[in-house]
């Protein structure tokens, strides 16, 4: 049973102290899978938390995602990165089972918290009233997901007590909200999609910090991102953007 | 907590946080209260008789109009909420529980209303034709936002299957085949007009509201549904 005291606990609990991240330099592939990947990672021995392998997604007659392999492991943080409509966030939609990829399949081991990039809120509920629709998805009564959501709210810097619906909150503030029922019921993979849109400096800093934290923890990691800024803190890249042309004999996972 | 226990409580706080958006919508619930009154007025000084089938199908759009939005509203939201635990299900049928006692209670106040104003033949065909009209037009507005989730597309949905019901005379053979027929031909009895037997209109009424929930139930698991993979295999 969650509770708000581990909400942000470690799921892992024997295992090492996070390392530094293994490398923060974009890997230009459709798929990282194998390349450059961490050796001692927390809960690393245990294989990975989700793996998706052979996606293949056309919108139409345009090729969103073709062949793409990608795995995340316990306590690694993977950023997904690309050029606008590359296909991050249908990948992203992919691994939550949301979205139907036309091949390819995707495995996983652990409850799924995922944070769409718009965020997937109820307008006329406010942050509470979310709290207690999301939590009763995992059994908790409505004063333990309240309990729980507020930590995790307030860990955020969420205005907390704010009985504004969501519709009438700042985008920042809603994207909070969004990331916190993401992390409620205390996930093992996290999905991100740009989770930290519409967020001030302090709160955006603040999220990365919450990143390394999570990655200590043991949680599977996979965050959609522009910010190049921010590569250095997370274990691998996976950039999304169609790779120029190799040479013949190349090996490449995921192309 | 037990499977039943769990169903039971998620369906329950479904329904919950879907009147408490629906009381939010103060502007739209005047509306559609506004509308059968509305439509039911102004056919009251025409026909007292006649104005009893303007407010059921008045009704009827209203409570439609309520549901689709309700679901459409949701649309963004679901899919996570299922992905997290909820099962379709649980969503669909907190929703209809909901929409069917808020509409039931809105159907019957205006069945009263009607019963004042039109002096009808029968009342109890009266409350009939009232309390008919949610069960089908919630069932109706399920079924047309599973399956064409957009706001402008299903509101003329709705606003073409009423509206043809609306124009066309008692005696017409496609009204058999519409979804109001039950409660229009109960309205026609109440109004001393003749009308369809009482078992068949109800029977009628019965397997639209089935068959409609079921084109819901089936065409919003198929929207919001989870697609899981096999467990990754751990490390050897």
């Amino acid at each position: 049973m969650l509770s708000a005291a581990n909400a942000l606990d470690k799921i892992w609990s024997d295992d090492a102290p996070s390392p530094e991240p293994a490398h923060g330099t974009p890997v230009t592939a459709a798929s990282a899978t194998g390349a450059g990947e961490a050796a001692d990672l927390p809960g690393r021995g245990r294989g990975p938390l989700m793996a998706a392998s052979g996606i293949v997604k056309h919108y139409g007659a345009k090729h969103v995602l073709d062949g793409v392999d990608l795995t995340v492991h316990p306590g690694e943080v993977v950023a997904l990165v690309g050029e606008n409509g590359c296909g991050k966030s249908t990948l992203l939609r992919i691994c939550a089972g949301i979205t139907r990829p036309d091949a390819g399949r995707v495995e996983e081991r652990g409850r799924i918290g995922y944070c769409p990039q718009e965020p997937g809120l109820l307008e006329l509920l406010n942050a509470d009233e979310h709290l207690a629709l999301f939590g009763a998805a995992f059994g908790l009564s409505r004063k333990e997901a309240v309990a729980a959501g507020r930590q995790l709210l307030e860990e955020l810097a969420f205005p907390i007590g704010d009985a504004a619906v969501s519709r009438d909150l700042s985008g920042g503030t809603r994207q909070k909200l969004n990331l916190a029922l993401a992390l409620l019921g205390d996930p093992e993979v996290l999905l991100l999609d740009e989770p930290y849109q519409g967020f001030d400096t302090g709160s955006y800093v603040n999220f990365w910090d919450h990143v390394s934290g999570w990655r200590a923890a043991g949680r599977a990691t996979l965050v959609v991102t522009h910010m190049l800024s921010e590569l250095s803190r997370v274990d691998r890249v996976v950039d999304l953007t169609h790779p120029t042309p190799r040479p013949p004999g190349f090996s490449e996972a995921g192309r | 907590m037990t499977g039943a226990k769990a169903f039971l409580q998620r369906t329950l706080i479904a329904a919950e946080m879907q009147g408490r958006q629906l009381l939010r919508r103060r502007l739209a619930l005047a509306i559609l209260i506004a509308l059968p009154v509305a439509l039911y007025l102004a056919m009251l000084s025409q026909s007292k008789e006649n104005a009893i089938e303007f407010g059921a199908l008045g009704m009827s759009w209203s409570v439609a109009c309520a549901a689709l939005f309700a679901v459409l509203a949701a649309r963004e939201a679901e899919p996570r909420l299922v992905l997290i635990g909820f099962r379709p299900a649980e969503l669909m049928l907190g929703r209809f529980l909901l929409l069917l006692g808020g509409g039931t209670a809105f159907a019957a106040l205006v069945g009263v209303a009607m019963t004042l104003a039109s002096a009808p033949v029968s009342v109890a065909a009266l409350f009939g034709s009232c309390l008919l009209v949610p069960p089908i037009a919630v069932s109706l507005g399920l079924a047309v936002a599973a399956v064409l989730p957009h706001d402008l597309e299903g509101t003329l949905v709705i606003i073409g299957l009423v509206g043809i019901q609306l124009a066309l005379s008692g005696g017409a053979w496609v009204n058999g085949i519409l979804p109001m027929n039950g409660p229009i031909q109960l309205a026609y009895l109440a109004g001393g007009f003749p009308a369809d037997p009482v078992g068949l209109m109800l029977v009628h009424s019965l397997v639209y509201v089935v068959a409609l929930l079921a084109i819901a139930a089936a065409g919003w698991s198929l929207r919001v549904r989870v697609r899981r993979g096999r467990p990754a295999a751990p490390a050897q």
